[in-house]
């Protein structure tokens, strides 16, 4: 659903964000809001999966390289798991074939860091409005 | 006795009887009584009548008689000139005749008759008659006949015989000469005889021969004389004439009978000894010795120059006996004695003797005389020299005096004494030697076999022997001598040059052995060990060499001049040195050698050589002062090719700096990402908040406060982000590593501040021990911070999965217990490293991390290296590991 549409009865959708980066757990949450999701943050995978949220997840937004279990392997553990959730990756690393390897197992969109609002927004609307 | 008239001769006879009647008895008597024969014949040669002896000579009868004519019983070669003498008679030719005849004897044999004939007158009663005396001469004849052939036989003896003879009258007249002499002079006897021989004699010796022969004549002595004969070819040759007187039973000389002989060949064979007899006097009585010679029975004959100048005896004086006179009267009845023992036994004389000078002085002489025999062997001559051996002599005496005093000496010196013969024999000992080997002389003498001299070592020892009489050279050589205990001792046997006494025998040598055994042991000891120093110096490249400060003498070890490339058999000298030293270097030394001289410190350099071939080397040298053996001043050092390793270090410090640079680059993309990590965390920042501060300002009613918030963490992500720039920039400005005192807190504290936010992000629990009052260090300030970094993200990655404990990252730095040695250490929780991960841990592309590229460790440990520090890594007593590096405090250079 788009910011510009109010729609205060409907629950927002669920947008969750992985990633070990502080900054980017600062940031985000509040771009998101503008655009009217709802957003819980957490700095690793396995605490998102330990978090119980995973069911009402509209959206992930996964770091890729994180200590512990990459935003890779919470993509495969998901799916194993028979969790559709579509991921959109945000990462710093350019690799080509990270990109390819992640679209292939069905994440949405790679996003490389820095990235603008616009694109985000792109992107989630992707995500989200192809449900 | 009374004729019986028998015939008309008879008859006659009868008358004449009757007419002499008176004197018959007397005639008849003489007839009958006449010592030889009568016999009467008629004039046709009847016989009338024979006395007894006639009839005893012809041993007819009377009435046998009467039958024959004389020239019946004449034997048949006589008859002829029997006739005719009685033709002659009976003719009136002559009045009577003699003969000698041969009448037949009535028993056939012959009878020689001397017979005179002769006519009786006839008388008035009594006709002619012939009356023949006869004398029985046969015997005489068979004499002469014997004569005759005895003298025919002599005849041809003296004719053949290969000699000329010749004989004479008392008077010298010559009257025979054999056949030889009148064929070998071509004269006949009518020619030579009485006097005339003397034509066959040379001119010149015609007087004085015949003086010779009539002198002789006169005395009446055998003679010999030499003359020249002229050969019937008109050659004269020399000729031996001898003859000699023969005599009669009174005395008489009768003839003389003489030789004579050709002696040209000897004649000539003495003038050529003559000749040379004549030079070799003139040589003996040039050449300075003594000579003499002397006749069998030791009668001297001859006496050279040199002789009589010397003993000052003049002219004949020495002849004979004489030369006894400058014998000195001790020593002459000795060798008076000895001499006449020679003669008789032939054998060469040799003898010592005092002879008086001319000066009156006596010396001691050596008298050598040897016999000259013909072929027959008979001593025709002695000859002899006198040899001066006073000096000798007196020596001699000198030596057996001082021989006495030498043994007591050689007994006592502290040395084994020996003294062998020429056939090296022993002929002594010294006491010394005896004790050493515990045997007598008698039982050394087996020495070259019974083990004494060691058996490897008998051989050598002939042969050095040997070597030193063939050579004339000392003799010297070292053996293993064993000694009573049973063990052998090595010594040294050392004798002088192998002298020969004036006959040329070789004379007894002294021999010394000196005990080198503690000598040998140490030479083998340093042998060994010049050995060993020698393999190691090559095998190290390193030389040794010793420089005296003095005389500037240099002296190098092998190893040393190999270096150098110097040629090993020549000296080393200073300037050749200098000729090595690379042009760069040349300053050096001469700055070194000043130092060397007034300083007298050890010295510890590096310097290069320039080679002939263009190649350089590199020198590291040191040494230190002392003084030799004479208590000069010498440096003694060592010089090592560093060549190698300076190269290998080139090379190494190039390959650093390559493999830095690269670590750099590396580090610098892997800082890149990390920076890159660093910067985009904040920029990520700035663009969400950036966008997120558009869209709450666009909100209606625009969230100011939100706004506001997003603007303020988009200023502060903008600061740390050209902070971390900054950082950067200061970390990347410089290029190469420049040395500087720096404190290696600010440093250490800076890279950590650069990791934070990563070290943050890994979870990691950073604590800083950081050591108050750290002395500066002393490196490349960028460098030291690279390793930091290394070893910070090290510590993180080995903490990546640690999940059960805290990440607990303690940085510390602290002094170390060596002063002026600071240590900084990083030590984790980690994973920890197994003794297998221990080992390559600080190899170069080793890691365990699946991106890492494995230079890190390898490269900081160069790093550590470099700056005369050590990078090392420990297990921690509980989990994880430290890694530890120190390095000097800038007050220690």
């Amino acid at each position: 659903m788009l910011a510009s549409q109010e729609q205060k009865t409907i629950e927002k959708p669920l947008v969750v964000v992985v990633d070990d980066d502080e900054s980017v757990r600062e940031s985000l949450p509040d771009l998101l809001k503008e655009f009217g999701f709802e957003v819980l943050t957490f700095s690793s995978a396995e605490e998102f999966l330990a978090s119980g949220s995973v069911g009402r997840t509209n959206c992930l937004l996964l770091d890729i390289a994180m200590p512990g279990m990459s935003g890779v392997d919470l993509q495969k553990e998901l799916k194993n798991r028979g969790h559709k959730i579509p991921i959109i990756f945000i990462t710093a690393q350019k690799a080509e074939s990270v990109r390819k390897r992640v679209l292939e197992q069905g994440a949405v969109e790679i996003l490389l860091k820095p990235f603008s609002d616009t694109d985000l927004r792109e992107a989630l609307s992707q995500a989200i409005g192809g449900r | 006795m009374a004729l019986q008239p028998e015939s008309s001769a008879d008859e006659a006879l009868s008358e004449a009887h009757a007419r002499i009647v008176q004197s018959e008895e007397r005639w008849r008597s003489v007839f009958e009584n006449s010592a030889i024969g009568v016999a009467l014949t008629d004039l046709h040669g009847r016989f009338i009548a024979a006395n007894p002896v006639f009839l005893n000579m012809v041993e007819y009868t009377q009435e046998e008689l009467g039958q024959f004519s004389f020239i019946d019983i004449t034997v048949e070669e006589d008859r002829k000139l029997n006739r005719a003498l009685v033709e002659e008679l009976l003719t009136g030719k002559r009045k009577q005749f003699q003969i000698e005849k041969r009448y037949r004897r009535k028993n056939g044999n012959t009878v020689w008759a001397r017979t005179s004939v002769s006519i009786v007158p006839g008388t008035e009663r009594v006709p002619q008659f012939l009356m023949a005396l006869s004398e029985d001469v046969t015997d005489r004849k068979r004499a002469e006949e014997a004569l005759k052939a005895s003298e025919r036989e002599l005849s041809s003896i003296i004719n053949t015989i290969p000699t000329l003879a010749w004989s004479a009258e008392a008077d010298g007249s010559v009257t025979f000469l054999n056949q030889r002499w009148l064929d070998y002079t071509g004269l006949s006897t009518e020619h030579a005889r009485d006097w005339g021989w003397r034509v066959a004699i040379h001119p010149d010796d015609i007087e004085g021969l015949v003086e010779y022969w009539k002198s002789r004549l006169a005395a009446g002595e055998p003679g010999d004389v030499e003359t020249r004969l002229r050969r019937n070819d008109g050659i004269y040759r020399w000729f031996l004439i001898r003859f000699e007187p023969f005599r009669d039973e009174a005395g008489k000389i009768l003839r003389w009978y003489g030789t004579t002989n050709d002696i040209e060949d000897r004649k000539r064979a003495e003038e050529e000894l003559k000749a040379s007899e004549s030079r070799f006097r003139a040589t003996i009585d040039t050449i300075p010795t003594m000579a003499w010679s002397c006749r069998p029975d030791g009668y001297c004959d001859f006496v050279n120059r040199r002789w009589l100048e010397t003993t000052g005896l003049s002219g004949e004086e020495p002849l004979g006996w004489g030369w006894g006179a400058s014998i000195h009267p001790d020593d002459l009845k000795g060798l008076a004695e000895y001499w006449q023992a020679c003669l008789v036994s032939g054998a060469t004389a040799d003898a010592e003797a005092r002879m008086r000078l001319w000066d009156g002085t006596y010396r001691w002489f050596w008298f050598r005389a040897s016999p000259l025999r013909d072929e027959s062997g008979t001593v025709v001559k002695w000859y002899g020299t006198n040899t001066d051996i006073d000096d000798r002599k007196r020596a001699e005496e000198a030596l057996r005096a001082s021989e006495l005093t030498l043994r007591e000496t050689v007994d006592n010196i502290p040395g084994l004494v020996a003294k062998t013969n020429p056939t090296g024999g022993l002929e002594f000992l010294n006491r010394r030697t005896l004790e050493y080997f515990g045997k007598s002389i008698e039982e050394m003498e087996s020495w070259a076999v019974d083990g004494t001299i060691h058996p490897e070592d008998v051989h050598g020892v002939i042969e050095a022997r040997k070597k030193s009489i063939e050579e004339w050279k000392p003799y010297e050589y070292e053996v293993r001598c064993q000694g009573a205990d049973g063990t052998y001792r090595w010594f040294q046997v050392r004798g002088g040059l192998p002298l020969r006494d004036a006959k040329g025998a070789l004379t007894s040598r002294y021999l010394l052995l000196t005990d080198i055994e503690d000598r040998k042991r140490a030479e083998e000891e340093l042998r060994r060990k010049e050995d060993f120093l020698a393999t190691a110096q090559r095998l190290s490249l390193s030389g040794s060499f010793s420089w005296c400060l003095d005389t500037n003498e240099v002296v190098f070890s092998d190893e040393a001049y190999r270096i150098f490339e110097f040629d090993r058999d020549l000296p080393v000298t200073l300037e050749q040195i200098d000729n090595r030293i690379h042009p760069e270097d040349r300053h050096l030394l001469p700055e070194k050698r000043k130092e060397a001289s007034t300083l007298g410190e050890g010295q510890d350099y590096q310097i290069r050589l320039l080679m002939p071939n263009g190649s350089v080397k590199y020198l590291h040298t040191t040494s230190t002062e002392t003084s030799d053996t004479s208590g000069r001043r010498q440096y003694i050092g060592a010089l090592q090719d560093v060549t190698q390793r300076w190269l290998a270090e080139g090379a190494l410090n190039k390959a650093r700096a390559e493999l830095a640079h690269v670590a750099r680059v590396t580090a610098l993309s892997a800082l890149t990402a990390s920076i890159a990590h660093e910067v985009n965390q904040p920029l990520s920042g700035i663009v969400t908040n950036a966008g997120t501060c558009l869209r709450m300002l666009d909100a209606n009613p625009p969230n100011l406060e939100g706004a506001r918030e997003t603007a303020r963490r988009t200023i502060r992500d903008g600061n740390r982000a050209s902070e971390v720039i900054t950082r950067l920039r200061a970390l990347f400005s410089k290029e190469s590593t420049t040395f500087e005192s720096f404190d290696l807190n600010e440093t250490a504290e800076e890279v950590i501040a650069l990791s934070l936010s990563e070290l943050r992000r890994n979870g990691v629990v950073l604590q800083l021990d950081l050591g108050a009052d750290l002395p500066s260090v002393f490196g490349d300030r960028i460098q030291i911070q690279q390793v930091i970094l290394n070893l910070l993200r090290n510590a993180s990655d080995a903490m990546s999965a640690v999940s059960d404990r805290p990440k607990d990252l303690l940085v510390k730095t602290e002094r170390e217990e060596t002063a002026g040695v600071v240590r900084l250490s990083v030590k984790d929780a980690g994973v920890g490293i197994t003794p297998e991960i221990e080992e390559k841990l600080f190899d170069a592309f080793y890691t365990t991390k699946e991106d890492g590229m494995g230079i890190g460790l390898s490269v900081s440990r160069s790093i550590m290296e470099s700056h005369q520090g050590r990078l090392w890594a420990t297990r921690n007593d509980g989990p994880g590991s430290t890694f530890s590096f120190s390095m000097p405090c800038s007050t220690n250079t």
